[in-house]
């Protein structure tokens, strides 16, 4: 009878709970692994504070969340969404999301031009660098793409999932070998790209979807793995393991994580502090240090040992041919070249 | 009481049971090893040997806010599957209910739909009704997912159970609540008692409903090994994993204190 | 012929004699069903029918989902070798795996129901615990455990022992997907067979035995047959459980086993083609309904005959 009694007690707690929780209150769709953690423990609290406000978070890829907002278009539950510059473009033409209330972020002007995205709808908060991964110890960097096709990788490369957008990437840069033109312009010539992945099966072992599975490079069950992203990466390589990534000389690809403003959503003000917050030059700059990742504004310095990771100032970024695809045009051939993945690599 | 394995059959099935379970135990057992890994990452095999991530693990406020609320959730949702299943199952077997083979299917075809499809479809039709609560949301998709197992277990235990049993406490002049106590319960205790074990269970590591359905506030535990997992993957993860194996444990040996569950096998 | 006594009963004596008027059976039976009936068709039924019905749709470029009415998605799904082939390596795979677990089912079920207390509670708990493991995690364990090249561990342990010469390539194949399956949901075919198994009438077996009937005979004869509703419901529900999987299959099958639910899967997070994606999970529904409606019509086939 006890055992029931306080079952029955605690059980109205969970629900009682929410309606205790702080008058003010956003939901933020946030990216998972060490940034999200980040994002968490050191930049939520101190807003928190600073509003007296409550701010949850859910942690999700692009695609689920943008699965999520698309969901619950009706009645809106988030108010700011982190994606990728690929989601940005999808939101918008979906109507998910609306344009960054500039006149509300004071911050948005530090933001680099080449971060502000399809006409104000998105800005990016942090860049991480794709490449491909390989174990230091084992293979020497990659010079070019075209080497991921030689015999001597047989069944020994791990490629990333076609659900994800660095999947594309890989097409973009299979396009620019058979086309020889930089990847800017190879990116529109992906359809006839697919009898040169077909040449890429022999070397492909499997496809994976969770970052954690880079450490088949560094345990050698697989040499190569990608195409991935620096915040995957880096914060496995400096805990010492066995792992590094290299930019083939066709390109550096950007994985831009950008602030989105989600239609609809409620406490727009609230959403738009939180939003400029994100853009503040020493959020930003902390960010960047303990993720890895590149900042998107202007003046941010970095110790050279962690300086080495990042992709920045602007110069660097030139250097290394970072780049960033057209999904304008790519997004509506999505669910065509999706298919043809699987039909070139499934058995 | 059942017989005894003899003979050539205990010649036969106890080494197969012994190889089985070692098939079953495998991939835990090199989970526990990971755990105790003195690495920074979970690597197989491990070196060194510490049990500073268990103090970790159990240390961290998420973990803990996350295991309290899927076990609550789940408690929760194995009562509702209950509530729901047990008529069910009773208006399956006992009733002349006129197309009782479509209502049977029915009460099962969570199980055969597409978990990863029902959740985005709940998710759909919550934000249409505009229910905002997580815990709601979750709840309602859980006890969906729970019934259906109830259903069958105690179904299966009606269907064995002997009815002249009943009939007799009725024609003595037994109400049908007294026959349903005295007589009924405690032939289906083990259907029941199973029915409920694996709705706990199955509420407990449902990824697919919760991953659609929670929010930010509540994350039952399988998001947050999802979680864990896509993040850098340290030895906290099988660390967490092998709490939950000693969670299953305790949870097992209740189900056995309290509804005999042993009784449901050894009969 | 007496050995389903207890069930044929049901269906004939219950129905009659369980409540004096008829009648009053029936409307106790819609009401007792009722509140999960309800549950079930809010929830469930007109969820899945709008799931469905997206698969005849179609799709504009902003998401919404409306006219016109067309069977263009399943032609393309049936169309294209793609699909039939995801198909029938789905059919594949969980029929394997349900024959399997019915196999390496029966020595556990036997074992946990005719046995010493204490052996039946560490069956128990060894067979039920790792439903609480997540499964992202046992997958995890598994490509450790069938990892290709001698750092796996199978491998490490078949080369040591000088039983094989070259590693095994296991992992990313069917057969790992079959094995990792398994794992998963053995315990959704050991229990109800054990339920089964343990409420057979022990006196059937001993007069057996003592009429002179081997063990094996004895286990063929009479126990496998009246053990026959356990086994379907759980080749069923292991069959249903497969098919519809996509976190093993992703991590143990990869590129070489893909199945229905990675279809789907990708269908809603990648591309959100929901008409797409609705064909996919009507074909995957209606291949487990059908599977079920087959074992219902056998089993309840050998109930009448042998009444």
């Amino acid at each position: 009878m006890r055992r029931r009694q306080v079952l029955g007690a605690a059980l109205p707690l969970v629900f009682i709970r929410g309606a205790t929780a702080a008058p003010r209150s956003i939901q933020v769709g946030i990216y998972t692994a060490q940034q999200g953690e980040y994002v968490r423990k050191q930049i939520i609290p101190k807003f928190e504070t600073d509003f007296d406000c409550k701010v949850f978070t859910t942690e999700g890829v692009t695609l689920t969340q943008i699965a999520a907002l698309r969901a619950t278009r009706e009645n809106p539950r988030y108010s700011v969404m982190f994606m990728d510059d690929i989601g940005v473009e999808l939101s918008k033409r979906e109507g998910l999301i609306d344009p960054l209330p500039a006149d509300k972020l004071p911050n948005l002007p530090g933001v680099l031009p080449r971060f502000m995205f399809y006409d104000g709808y998105g800005a990016a908060f942090a860049i991480s660098t794709g490449g491909i991964v390989y174990n230091p110890q084992v293979t020497k960097p990659l010079a070019s793409y075209a080497e991921l096709w030689e015999p001597r990788f047989k069944q020994k490369f791990l490629m990333t999932t076609p659900k994800f957008t660095q999947s594309l990437y890989l097409l973009i840069a299979a396009a620019s070998l058979i086309t020889g033109k930089p990847l800017k312009e190879a990116q529109y010539e992906i359809d006839s790209v697919w009898p040169k992945m077909a040449e890429l099966k022999p070397n492909v072992v499997s496809t994976y979807e969770n970052p954690s599975q880079v450490m088949m490079v560094a345990q050698g069950q697989v040499e190569l793995a990608g195409i991935e992203y620096s915040k995957n990466l880096f914060p496995y390589t400096v805990q010492g393991a066995p792992l590094d990534m290299c930019f083939p000389k066709e390109g550096t690809f950007a994985g831009v994580n950008c602030l989105t403003f989600v239609k609809g959503g409620p406490e727009p003000d609230l959403a738009a502090a939180f939003i400029n917050r994100m853009l503040e030059p020493a959020v930003q700059q902390g960010l960047a240090a303990a993720t890895l990742t590149s900042p998107s504004v202007k003046g941010a310095t970095f110790a050279p040992d962690i300086a080495k990771y990042i992709a920045y100032p602007e110069s660097k970024m030139n250097e290394m041919g970072l780049f960033t695809a057209d999904w304008t045009f790519i997004n509506p051939k999505r669910p065509a070249w999706l298919e043809k993945y699987n039909q070139v690599f499934g058995s | 009481m059942n017989a005894r394995l003899t003979g050539g059959m205990a010649w036969l099935f106890y080494p197969l049971t012994v190889a089985i379970m070692l098939f079953v135990l495998a991939p835990l057992a090199v989970i526990v090893a990971m755990s105790v890994s003195a690495n920074a990452f979970a690597a197989f095999p491990p070196r060194g040997f510490t049990l500073a991530w268990y103090g970790r693990v159990l240390a961290d406020p998420d973990f803990r806010s996350s295991l309290s609320f899927s076990a609550m959730l789940a408690a929760a949702a194995t009562a509702g599957a209950l509530l729901f299943g047990l008529p069910a199952a009773f208006a399956l077997t006992r009733c002349a209910v006129p197309g009782r083979e479509a209502l049977r299917v029915i009460l099962l075809s969570p199980l055969i739909f597409p978990v990863l499809v029902v959740g985005v479809a709940l998710l759909r039709l919550f934000s249409d009704w505009n229910s905002n609560s997580a815990p709601f949301n979750l709840l309602i998709g859980h006890i969906l997912v729970t019934t259906p197992y109830v259903v069958r277990t105690v179904t299966a235990s009606l269907l064995l159970a002997d009815v002249s049993l009943e009939e007799a406490a009725r024609t003595l002049g037994a109400g049908w609540w007294r026959v349903f106590r005295r007589v009924t319960l405690p032939q289906i205790a083990p259907g029941v008692a199973a029915g409920t074990l694996f709705a706990f269970m199955v509420s407990f590591d449902n990824y697919p409903i919760s991953m659609w359905l929670a929010d930010a506030q509540y994350v039952p535990m399988p998001m947050l090994i999802y979680r864990q997992v896509a993040s850098v993957f340290t030895p906290a993860v099988p660390a967490t994993s092998t709490l939950m194996i000693l969670f299953a444990f305790i949870v097992v040996v209740l189900m056995e204190r309290l509804a005999g569950l042993r009784r449901a096998m050894a009969m | 012929m007496t050995a389903t006594i207890a069930q044929s009963q049901v269906f004939r004596v219950s129905a009659a004699r369980w409540m004096r008027k008829p009648g009053s059976a029936v409307l106790m039976g819609v009401g007792l069903a009722l509140p999960a009936l309800c549950f079930l068709a809010v929830f469930l039924m007109i969820p899945a029918a709008r799931l469905i019905a997206a698969g005849f749709l179609t799709q504009d470029s902003r998401g919404a989902l409306g006219g016109p009415v067309t069977l263009s998605h399943f032609a393309h799904f049936f169309q294209t070798a793609l699909y039939s082939h995801v198909l029938v390596v789905t059919l594949r795979i969980s029929l394997w795996t349900a024959a399997l677990a019915a196999v390496l089912g029966y020595p556990v079920a036997m074992v946990m129901t005719r046995s010493h207390p204490a052996i039946t509670r560490i069956v128990t708990f060894i067979t039920i615990a790792p439903l609480i493991v997540s499964v992202v995690v046992r997958s995890y364990g598994w490509q450790l455990i069938l990892g290709n090249g001698p750092a796996g561990l199978l491998n490490y342990v078949l080369l040591s022992a000088g039983v094989i010469q070259t590693p095994l390539r296991l992992l990313y194949s069917e057969t790992a997907v079959v094995i990792g399956s398994l794992h998963v949901f053995l315990p959704m075919m050991v229990l109800p067979l054990a339920s089964a198994l343990g409420r057979i009438e022990p006196r059937l077996e001993e007069a057996a035995r003592t009429l002179g009937m081997p063990a094996w005979r004895v286990f063929h004869r009479i126990t496998l047959p009246l053990s026959l509703p356990g086994l379907a419901v759980g080749f069923t529900l292991v069959f249903s459980l497969t098919a519809g999987s996509f976190v093993t299959p992703a991590m143990l099958g990869g590129t070489n086993a893909q199945m229905l639910g990675n279809l789907i899967d990708q269908q809603i997070t990648a591309v959100y083609d929901w008409p797409f994606g609705a064909t996919i999970a009507t074909v995957l529904v209606a291949i487990v309904v059908s599977v079920n409606l087959f074992s219902m019509r056998v089993l309840d086939g050998k109930r009448r005959a042998s009444a």
